[in-house]
């Protein structure tokens, strides 16, 4: 009975798997308490029959010997019983064992299959003939066919290449894995995804092969991830490229710039203290480049000038606690010459997250020859002022010495005249007729002096009178004088082309005088014509300034003495010709010059005369000049004759 | 000096301007009684009966033609002076000058100066000048009440 027990145990317990083998050795221990004691129990039995045999041929047998064989017996049963006990104690222990094994194992199972599921990799077992033993939801999804339809059937068929997936589990069956085969799975629809297939055999307890186990992996989102990471680092590599481009583009340009400029850069690391200086840094100080573009503090310092160093540090040291920008300047001992050099320094603190000073940045400029040349301007600026000062009080000298001077010209000629006058009337009756004649001339002479004076006066007087610019029209303008004069030359035949004339922007009375001037000369001169033809308008002249011009169909004058047009008493025809004192041109010339214009003339000898000018009346002008102030007297004090 | 009315005082440092000048009136016969003094001092001295004429017992005269360019007190510091004397500020006073310059027209006027003539060079013009003077201050214009300070 017992022996049955046992080998039913053996039987059901009997496995191949790893958990099976503790069962097996216990079973062989129960098997050999078993076999010792049904051994021993016939061994005692045995050895009791002999020795009772052997008593009984000698004739010894006796009660002792009678005993002796029950107390064997007895031994002999008491032994097989422990023996016995022993085994089915041990056979009971081990189905305890057992069965807390499956319930370990059933767990396990259930914990393999729900991990197997939950993997998104599509996980597969393959008979050794190439059918389909098992599926997870991966594979149900990515195929298309529900778990019933894929158990069973050939592996290779749910690829685009069914050889090669052949190809692949045998590869499996005989090297016992694979890795990273790649295949294309086509799925209910049509639609292709690519894995790659990891694979390993897989056996039962007893090492014998049951099928390949193969878990693939969908490679078209890693495909796709991977095409994006491409991407995004050709788009990377790109921008950094395109930056690095720029920044090195930006960093030429600073240098050049920099370099340009003659403009040093250095960058102070203050927790070092040291300073990295670029090669300008080093020709402006007068130093040897160093290797490395670096030099301490300490040495910087020994360059500043002595006395402008302590100033120099304190404001370094606020630029460190502030965390700002600065301007500084200061004097430096060129070390190459010893010259001493003024530096102009601009610098920005950087502060580290901290908010402390971490380094200071900046520029220095040797700005030597600028505030020597600014010296130099002031000082010429100084003369230049002090000159004009001396010509003004030179011109209005000479102003007031025309003027002083034209003014007692006046009364002798005025005597003359008088006096002239006198004579002829209170002696007409002793005066013969050309002795008349030859105080007429007298008289004429010294009222035609008079005339002169009285144009150098104006004249003169033009110099000290204030440029006070108002928009004028110039066409009633022009006009209105050509009017006013043609009325003193009655009987004439005078004809006016008047153009349309715009506006410009002077001083009224002068720019009238001007007009007087230039239209009389006009009538003057065609005053041996017997249709005298005057046309005033304006003309296009270099870069579109307007040129104002007035033509007659006069004497006109030879070209060859245009230079001469504009001087004061300087003139082209004889006073018998056309009478005329040789101011009238001068003045034009004066008021137009001070108006910031040009005057100009063109001739031909009996062909009449053409003279241009010009009054610069650009808005810009105009604002500045109607910025100036105005005086609150129409006429300059200083230096007036008495 | 008898106590008798002056029409005229001109006051003009050059004698051939002041010969033409009463020649002019007198041949206008707007004046008899011209009185011609040659400086500024002479003139405040006259008006103001010192000095030389500190024994003058006549009137203020009618009216006075005072040239600007004249030796020890120019024109306008006579004017000033006149200006600022109550028995003279009401004297009618006209310039008679050759200065052009508008600084002394102007502040002919400022300082009381009734009328400003700039002599012409042209004797006929200056002639008419002197003329027309005498007839609107001497004929037309009604002068104040002038009465001698004695």
């Amino acid at each position: 009975m017992g022996i049955l027990k046992s080998k039913s145990l053996v039987k059901e317990l009997s496995s191949c798997g790893k958990k099976a083998s503790f069962l097996k050795l216990n079973e062989h221990r129960n098997l050999l308490v078993f076999f010792s004691a049904v051994i021993s129990f016939n061994i005692i039995v045995i050895w009791s029959q002999w020795r009772y045999l052997h008593a009984s041929q000698q004739g010894a047998i006796g009660p002792l010997h009678e005993s002796h064989l029950i107390l064997a017996s007895l031994i002999g049963s008491v032994l097989c019983l422990f023996l016995v006990v022993i085994a089915l104690f041990s056979a009971i222990s081990s189905k305890k064992v057992r069965s807390r094994s499956e319930s370990t194992l059933h767990e396990m199972s259930n914990y393999s299959r729900s991990l197997i599921e939950a993997n998104l990799d599509p996980l597969v077992t393959i008979s050794p003939d190439g059918k389909i033993t098992d599926v997870n939801q991966a594979t149900i999804q990515v195929t298309g066919y529900p778990r019933e339809k894929l158990l069973g059937t050939e592996f290779p068929i749910y690829f685009t290449e069914p050889k090669k997936a052949r190809e692949g589990y045998q590869r499996v069956l005989s090297e016992g894995q694979v890795r990273d085969f790649s295949l294309t799975i086509r799925d209910a629809t049509g639609h292709l995804t690519d894995v790659l297939y990891n694979a390993a055999l897989y056996r039962d307890d007893c090492g014998k092969v049951q099928g390949v186990f193969a878990s693939a992996r969908d490679m078209t989102r890693r495909k796709l991830v991977e095409k994006e990471i491409l991407q995004l680092n050709l788009d990377l590599q790109k921008r950094v490229m395109e930056r690095t481009i720029a920044l090195t583009e930006a960093n030429e340009r600073l240098q050049m710039a920099a370099e340009a400029a003659h403009i040093g850069i250095w960058d102070w690391d203050v927790t070092s203290n040291l300073i990295r200086w670029d090669s300008w840094m080093f020709r402006i100080y007068g130093m040897p480049e160093s290797s490395n573009g670096m030099l301490s503090y300490a040495e910087w310092r020994s360059n500043v000038h002595p006395d402008d160093l302590p100033i120099q540090e304190a404001s370094l040291l606020e630029t460190v606690a502030k965390v700002g920008t600065q301007q500084r300047q200061f004097r430096i001992i060129r070390r190459s010459d010893k010259a001493t050099r003024i530096i102009r320094s601009s610098d920005a603190a950087i502060a580290s997250s901290d908010g402390k000073t971490r380094r200071i940045v900046g520029i220095n400029l040797d700005i030597t020859e600028t505030v020597g040349r600014a010296e130099e301007v002031r000082r010429l600026n100084e003369q230049l002022a002090k000159r004009a000062a001396e010509l003004e009080f030179l011109v209005n000298e000479l102003d007031a010495f025309t003027y002083s001077v034209s003014h007692d010209l006046r009364a002798p000629l005025r005597a003359i005249d008088g006096f002239s006058r006198i004579v002829e009337e209170d002696y007409a009756p002793k005066i013969d007729n050309e002795g008349k004649r030859l105080i007429g001339v007298i008289r004429s002479e010294a009222k035609r002096m008079g005339r002169l004076i009285d144009d150098l006066l104006a004249f003169s007087r033009l110099g000290r009178q204030q440029i006070e610019p108002k928009i004028i029209e110039m066409e009633p303008m022009a006009l209105q004088v050509f009017d006013e004069l043609k009325a003193l030359e009655a009987g004439r035949d005078i004809r006016l082309i008047l153009h349309q004339i715009p506006p410009a922007f002077g001083t009224e009375p002068m720019i009238r005088q001007v007009w007087t001037n230039l239209i009389a000369n006009a009538i003057k001169f065609t005053g041996k014509k017997e249709k005298s033809e005057i046309e005033i308008g304006t003309t296009e002249g270099k870069e579109g300034e307007r040129v104002y011009f007035i033509k007659d169909n006069g004497a006109g004058f030879d070209m060859r003495f245009v230079s001469k047009l504009f001087g004061v008493f300087s003139r082209l025809h004889n006073a018998e010709e056309f009478p005329g004192t040789g101011v009238g041109l001068a003045l034009v010339q004066r008021i137009i010059m001070r108006h910031g214009g040009r005057v100009w003339g063109e001739g031909k000898v009996g062909q009449g005369a053409t003279f241009y000018f010009t009054i610069p009346d650009s808005k810009k002008q105009n604002t500045e000049l109607q910025r100036l102030p105005l005086p609150d007297q129409p006429i300059n004090e200083t230096n007036k004759p008495r | 000096m008898n106590q008798e009315t002056t029409d005229v005082l001109l006051v003009e440092d050059n004698p051939n301007d002041a010969l033409l000048a009463i020649r002019s009136l007198k041949d206008s016969n707007l004046a008899n009684a011209i009185v011609h003094l040659k400086d500024g001092q002479e003139a405040i001295d006259y008006l103001f009966r010192q000095g030389t004429y500190s024994a003058r017992k006549g009137l203020l005269p009618k009216v006075i033609l005072l040239d600007l360019k004249l030796p020890k007190v120019n024109g306008l510091e006579v004017l000033k002076v006149l200006r600022s004397n109550k028995e003279t500020k009401i004297v009618p006073i006209v310039i008679l000058t050759s200065s052009q310059v508008e600084s002394d027209l102007i502040e002919s006027y400022q300082l009381g100066a009734n009328s400003y003539i700039v002599k012409p060079v042209d004797y006929e013009k200056f002639f008419k000048s002197i003329r027309e003077v005498g007839l609107y201050w001497l004929i037309l214009n009604k002068p104040p009440i002038v009465k001698g300070t004695s």
